[in-house]
């Protein structure tokens, strides 16, 4: 999910413009949280993760040469400061779970058999699925997914909300569901996928 | 299986790659999965100072780096020039490039100030506002120790910096108090203002209130209706004023609350006078002055009978209240008209006619 944009936003970030910095914090911050939260349960190690990882993401822009989306980037930063932290609290990484770890989220898919709380635990990593398909979009796909299908917009309130034509809206929506469809199918498969086949 | 387990499996397997066809599974998981929670707003305060002094300071030792870089020989001259003409490009791609959003309009200053928009593209020098100018999201408004700043933003409601304040605003009555107090008056319930500070966020529920920074922690006080005070992990405190009576709450860097009553005509309300522009009596009736003065001074406003309340809307004003706060204002203005005002509780101001 390489965008052009990304490489253009790293581009006005590194040429000091604010309004880029503030468009790079809005469109990542949540979503770094969102990840490093899946991994680390106290809330005040994750903000000290997720903020060193943004600070030390804005001091070495110039290395991102876009080969990968700059939020597969960024979430690289910050599996190396979740990595640090387990190990400056002497614990293993591999204690950590989170959905898109794949052999952890294996393990948690098989307990989808278990006898007992067998749909609270389907609902729960399907949740966690849908959300983690939404952060790897673009963000402007994922905010108009979520306008359409969570807010209930028309594609005209879309287009007021975005800034945009109805007409660009629609292609939007078009081009969001099929990444949206093939994120879901690639991270539903990387993860254990048969196990919803089933 | 239940009938929810059986959406879930059809929900997922219902997903195709091709693209096409209708949308039906995507709302599904959609639904299912609701909506993405978002981290609170003092963290993403706190991370977000924190981010942006990183980039501010990586900037400033980026310079020199680059002048270093700047000092090339003389067979580097044609892609110096190349890279000049490229300058010259961008500065015109610049100025063809979209006006950012406009948030609201700086509606008065005193003493010394700055609002700017920080530079784009790295140039020393940044965009800056007077009063009268629109001013866009990211603006970052400062006051000196002698300056005080009013913006009105577009939302509806209006904000006030008193001396030595900082705050950048962002869209949608959303804004970052970095220092000092600001006081809000924010008579639409259907248009909040949330003030974010490295402490706790701070919600309006259609009201009057100030924020400040203050002895290490942030100290709300409510002159008019509700505000919630969000201190993250979902814990909330609210403060409020009924009857003259407000409230102000602060919250220290533990998180630990404290309330003290304050009334709604304290004179510690005052300084909202001095980031303010006069009344305009010309053109304007009695009713409409007294409903502003009022709401300067926290007062409620009543009327003896309809009567008074009519001609009051009647009464055209002439002249001008300069220098004056709203309430010595209230007193000069009635005593040029037929209307007085009778004694009654501290936060009301009755009005009827002479006798």
């Amino acid at each position: 999910m390489v965008q052009n944009g990304d490489l253009q936003l790293v581009q006005r970030v590194l040429k000091q413009e604010r309004l880029a910095f503030e468009q790079f914090f809005e469109t990542y911050f949540s979503r770094l949280y969102r990840f490093c939260a899946a991994r680390i349960s106290s809330p005040e190690a994750c903000e000290d993760i997720v903020q060193e990882t943004m600070i030390k993401a804005v001091r070495s822009l110039e290395s991102f040469r876009g080969e990968a989306a700059l939020f597969s980037w960024l979430c690289q930063i910050c599996r190396h400061e979740i990595s640090n932290w387990y190990q400056r609290q002497g614990r293993k990484v591999e204690m950590c779970v989170s959905l898109d770890d794949a052999p952890n989220i294996r393990a948690a898919l098989e307990s989808l058999y278990a006898p007992a709380a067998v749909d609270e635990a389907e609902r729960l990593a399907m949740e966690k699925l849908v959300q983690l398909t939404l952060d790897y979009l673009p963000d402007n796909y994922s905010r108009a997914l979520e306008y359409m299908y969570l807010e209930g917009m028309t594609v005209k309130e879309i287009a007021a909300q975005l800034g945009t034509g109805v007409i660009a809206v629609q292609s939007l929506l078009a081009r969001a569901r099929v990444a949206f469809r093939r994120g879901f199918k690639d991270l539903q498969q990387e993860i254990g996928g048969a196990a919803y086949d089933g | 299986m239940t009938d929810r387990k059986e959406t879930l499996r059809g929900g997922a397997s219902a997903v195709n790659t091709n693209g096409v066809g209708a949308d039906s599974d995507i709302r599904k998981l959609m639904v299912l999965a609701g909506r993405r929670q978002e981290p609170p707003a003092e963290v993403r305060a706190r991370v977000h100072a924190s981010v942006l002094n990183a980039w501010q300071q990586h900037a400033v030792h980026a310079a020199p780096a680059a002048l270093d870089r700047g000092r090339i020989g003389l067979y580097r001259w044609p892609w110096a020039i190349a890279a000049s003409l490229l300058l010259v490009l961008a500065g015109w791609g610049l100025l063809w490039s979209p006006a950012p959003t406009p948030v609201g309009q700086l509606a008065y200053a005193s003493g010394g100030y700055s609002v700017l928009q920080p530079a784009e593209g790295g140039g020393p020098e940044s965009q800056r506002y007077h009063v009268g100018d629109s001013i866009p999201i990211g603006t970052l408004a400062q006051t000196a120790d002698d300056g005080y700043l009013k913006i009105a933003l577009d939302q509806g409601a209006s904000l006030r910096l008193d001396r030595s304040t900082s705050v950048t605003l962002q869209n949608n009555g959303h804004l970052w108090l970095h220092q000092g107090r600001i006081y809000v008056d924010s008579p639409d319930r259907d248009s909040q203002v949330n003030i974010v500070t490295p402490f706790a966020s701070v919600i309006d529920v259609g009201t009057q209130f100030t924020v400040a920074l203050i002895d290490g922690g942030v100290s709300v006080v409510v002159r008019e209706g509700l505000v919630n005070v969000s201190l993250g992990e979902r814990k909330t405190v609210s403060a409020k004023a009924h009857n003259g009576m407000g409230e102000m709450l602060h919250v220290d860097d533990k998180q630990r609350v404290k309330r003290e009553p304050i009334t709604t005509t304290d004179l510690r309300w005052n300084w909202i006078h001095q980031a303010n522009t006069d009344f305009d009596l010309n053109a304007s009736s009695l009713y409409e002055f007294l409903r502003w003065a009022c709401r300067e001074e926290g007062l409620e406003l009543h009327f003896a009978s309809q009567a008074v309340e009519l001609a009051a809307k009647q009464t055209r004003l002439h002249g001008r209240i300069t220098g004056m706060a709203p309430r010595e204002a209230i007193q000069a203005v009635l005593a040029t008209t037929q209307f007085v005002s009778q004694s009654g509780l501290a936060h009301q101001l009755v009005v009827s006619f002479k006798r």
